[in-house]
């Protein structure tokens, strides 16, 4: 037999194992047994379980509730996420030339909502958009542009809250993804701006023809985190959701996103922990199919590249 | 030497990750001893003397000679936060009388508790000997039978609470009938309104006026549309805060024989909200939001809310704080308590004792002292303002109580009048467990129907998707 012996090669795997031990467990695990449980009816009225196949799996087509929670999810996003791309992008390119004075100031600025709680911002903003006292409905009969009567009720109205809830967002992210693309645009070599400058591009050309193209793999980063997070949004929606019934979804259940939907069904009511477990998984795949086609549509042709031309 | 050292480092490193895990789960305050910083009032004085007469069983046992600690878990402020004037808490009460039972208090919010509770049960550890039940959900703790029969010896409540109201009781009974709660406390429903309010625009401050004003639902919103054409004051801050006077109406359970029942009561309340919303007679604001609250020293003429809704939530509103907001004025002691269309009951919070626990003796006494003791709950209720489940106690508070935010108005009279009404009303056979999803479902109907999102008849539709959604065991027509 051959006697053990403790290699100082060995000391990663031992430094890894906590890692290791606690995926297993607190990850690995759940996933498997909530695969598991979404082939089961399992629920407060059947504390057993019985396995019943594919059942949620089928429900899941006929769940108007679940279709419609995918629209919200994906509009929410959406509109989310155009604006941000936007104004990150946008806002890297500008805070990254040297002129710009006080640029760590305004950078520390826009990355400052992402820092603030959820229900923070749900108190923040149910003040900003009440109906009869609210603050911007206020500003707005102040300045005139609306009169007393017509007051908006923002919250209660599917487009409004809807709107409002990609607004928040994009507000919460922008300065987020902005930082993310600074970082990626520094790191492009100063040589390549110089030569397109000696070929006599402009800025403008420059930022098209170079910077684009050059922090495309941040980009897809961003853009597969966010879809992953904005698939996978729930606290915004869920604090902005009317009234006390919080995981009510809003006005004609116009934010009831995925997740929202999720946890309704298996952590209020009947507890339906099976068919929570099915949505999880169907949420699983979606995120997973969409990640993919991403990765697929940015990198397409990659490899044969060579930007850097050395 | 350096394998040594490397070695130590996993260790640590993995035994810290275990313990931090393992730590996180239980956040444990613990409330004891504290007593001994408190200035007693003379009421709490005398619980000490009189307390082995109140109760048979404690005439013969000294509290002081019982020893140990039980875990508590609860989402009530009562059991550690102070009032105003750093009356004394619950549990530091308590501990006055048995000052060698320690109690190990864990504070769940009121959202969570539930389910934090259910996973104790399905994992079978770290069960909590006592642990609450709040009407939304306390029967949730009947029907899976994880609290102690109290009917039962060697507890014997039912002669302990004979004093107590009936509706308070039979709320928590199983299906042999036997109590598996108590409560320290009943929960009658009010309509508070402001007196300054009523009296520019209805000419009458009085208690009794103004509930004369509003006996029908039709009364109450012809009393709206006087307070906007005299003030411009809105008659509810939203439709919203009118349920419990619906709900509480209802002459069956929402669910029979696993049918969903939809009453002509809870259409009515679709059709009393739409006219109050179309005769603009609401701030439009939603229960609990910060309109809603700032709503209590603006505009708004009444809110419905129960018994705990006078020191939970109106008082700490309407009282000038150290640090005022520019521009409002607090309307401290412009308020009254009226009786509105119809009697309600809304929340209350019931103790009782599991049955896995292994301090089955020392969990009752505190139990039987929170919910039964007649002189804590007397002083309770003269410290705090709070009105008990007993009637006897309630008798004698409201015999000289006065409350200086309403105006001197005494509430307990009030609320005992509307007690002694709810008894008699049946109203605990007819909840059930689905009660409060459903309410929550149909709230979100009416929401959408009030605001013109929908229909009539596709809010109902919607309310009843939303039932079979949460429930899919329950059958709608």
């Amino acid at each position: 037999m051959r006697k053990f012996s403790f290699k100082t090669n060995n000391y990663g795997y031992i430094f890894l194992l906590p890692f290791f031990i606690t995926f297993l467990a607190l990850q690995l695990y759940p996933i498997l047994y909530t695969l598991y449980l979404s082939f089961t009816n399992l629920s407060a009225a059947n504390p057993q379980g019985d396995f019943i196949g594919f059942g949620n799996y089928i429900k899941l087509f006929t769940d108007k509730f679940f279709l419609q929670s995918i629209g919200n999810t994906w509009r929410i996003w959406i509109f989310n996420f155009i604006p941000q791309l936007i104004f990150a992008v946008g806002l890297a390119a500008i805070l990254t030339r040297d002129k710009i004075r006080g640029k760590s100031f305004f950078r520390g600025v826009y990355f400052l909502p992402n820092l603030v709680t959820a229900a923070s911002v749900g108190i923040l903003f149910n003040v900003l958009l009440g109906w009869k006292d609210g603050s911007i409905n206020n500003i707005l009969v102040a300045l005139h542009i609306i009169g007393e009567d017509a007051k908006i009720h923002f919250l209660a109205r599917p487009v409004w809250i809807s709107s409002s809830v990609s607004a928040i967002l994009w507000w919460m992210w922008f300065g987020h993804s902005m930082i993310l693309f600074m970082a990626a645009m520094i790191a492009v070599p100063r040589d390549l701006y110089d030569a397109a400058a000696v070929d006599g591009a402009n800025a403008w050309h420059s930022f098209w023809k170079i910077t684009l193209p050059q922090i495309r793999p941040i980009m897809v980063y961003v853009l597969v985190t966010s879809l992953i997070g904005g698939l996978n949004n729930f606290d915004i929606p869920y604090v902005m959701g009317e009234g006390q019934n919080l995981g009510g979804g809003g006005p004609m259940k116009s934010i009831l996103t995925m997740v929202m939907h999720l946890y309704n069904t298996a952590f209020t009511g009947g507890r339906q922990r099976g068919y929570g477990s099915a949505i999880a998984f169907a949420l699983f795949i979606i995120v997973l199919i969409f990640s993919l086609i991403i990765f697929r549509v940015m990198f397409r042709g990659r490899d044969t590249e060579n930007p850097r031309g050395v | 030497m350096k394998k040594v050292f490397l070695w130590l480092m996993v260790v640590t490193i993995s035994t810290t990750m275990v313990v931090a895990f393992s730590l996180a789960g239980c956040k444990t305050t613990t409330t004891t001893e504290a007593t001994t910083a408190i200035e007693t009032t003379t009421a709490t004085e005398t619980t000490t003397a009189t307390t082995a007469a109140a109760t048979t069983e404690a005439a013969t046992v000294d509290p002081a000679s019982f020893k140990g600690e039980i875990n508590l878990m609860a989402f009530n402020d009562e059991f550690d936060v102070q009032g105003a004037k750093g009356e004394p808490t619950m549990i530091e009460m308590f501990n006055k009388v048995y000052p060698n039972i320690k109690v190990n208090f864990t504070k769940v919010p009121s959202g969570e508790i539930a389910e934090r509770l259910e996973s104790t049960f399905s994992a079978g550890v770290g069960i909590p000997d006592v642990f609450v039940g709040e009407q939304a959900w306390v029967l949730r703790w009947i029907t899976e039978d994880v609290w102690e029969n109290l009917s039962a010896a060697p507890y014997n409540a039912e002669d302990l609470t004979k004093d107590q109201f009936s509706y308070v009781k039979d709320f928590v009974r199983d299906k042999e009938g036997n109590l598996r709660g108590l409560t320290f406390q009943a929960t009658p429903g009010a309509v508070f309104y402001r007196r300054s309010i009523a009296q520019k625009a209805l000419g009458v401050t009085a208690p009794n006026d103004v509930s004369a004003l509003m006996t029908t639902w039709d009364d109450f919103i012809a009393m709206g549309k006087t307070i906007k054409e005299k003030t411009g004051d809105y008659l509810v801050a939203g439709p919203r805060d009118l349920q419990r006077l619906f709900f509480f109406a209802k002459k069956q359970p929402w669910v029979v024989d696993g049918k969903l029942v939809i009453e002509d009561v809870v259409l009515n309340y679709l059709d009393i909200s739409k006219k109050i919303r179309d005769a603009g007679l609401d701030a439009g604001a939603l229960t609990w939001s910060p309109d809603w609250t700032a709503g209590m020293n603006g505009k708004v003429f009444s809110y419905v809310l129960p018994t705990w809704g006078l020191f939970f939530v109106i008082e700490p509103n309407i009282t000038k704080p150290a640090e005022p907001v520019k521009g409002v004025t607090y309307s401290y002691g412009d308020w009254g308590l009226a009786s509105g269309p119809a009697s309600y009951m809304w929340g209350g919070t019931w103790l009782g004792i599991s049955k896995k626990s292994e301090k089955k003796d020392l969990a009752w006494e505190f139990v039987k002292f929170i919910t039964t003791n007649k002189d804590f709950l007397k002083s309770w209720s003269e410290l705090r303002g709070d009105f008990t489940s007993d009637k006897v106690v309630d008798a004698e508070v409201a015999a000289t109580a006065s409350r200086p935010s309403l105006a001197g108005q005494n509430h307990m009279q009030y609320f005992l009048d509307q007690a002694n009404k709810l008894d008699g009303s049946g109203w605990a056979k007819r909840v059930t467990q689905y009660d409060e999803d459903i309410q929550n479902a149909f709230m979100d109907a009416l929401g959408d129907y009030v605001d013109g999102n929908t229909t009539r008849d596709a809010a109902i539709q919607a309310f009843k998707d939303a039932v079979v959604a949460l429930y899919p065991e329950i059958s709608v027509q």
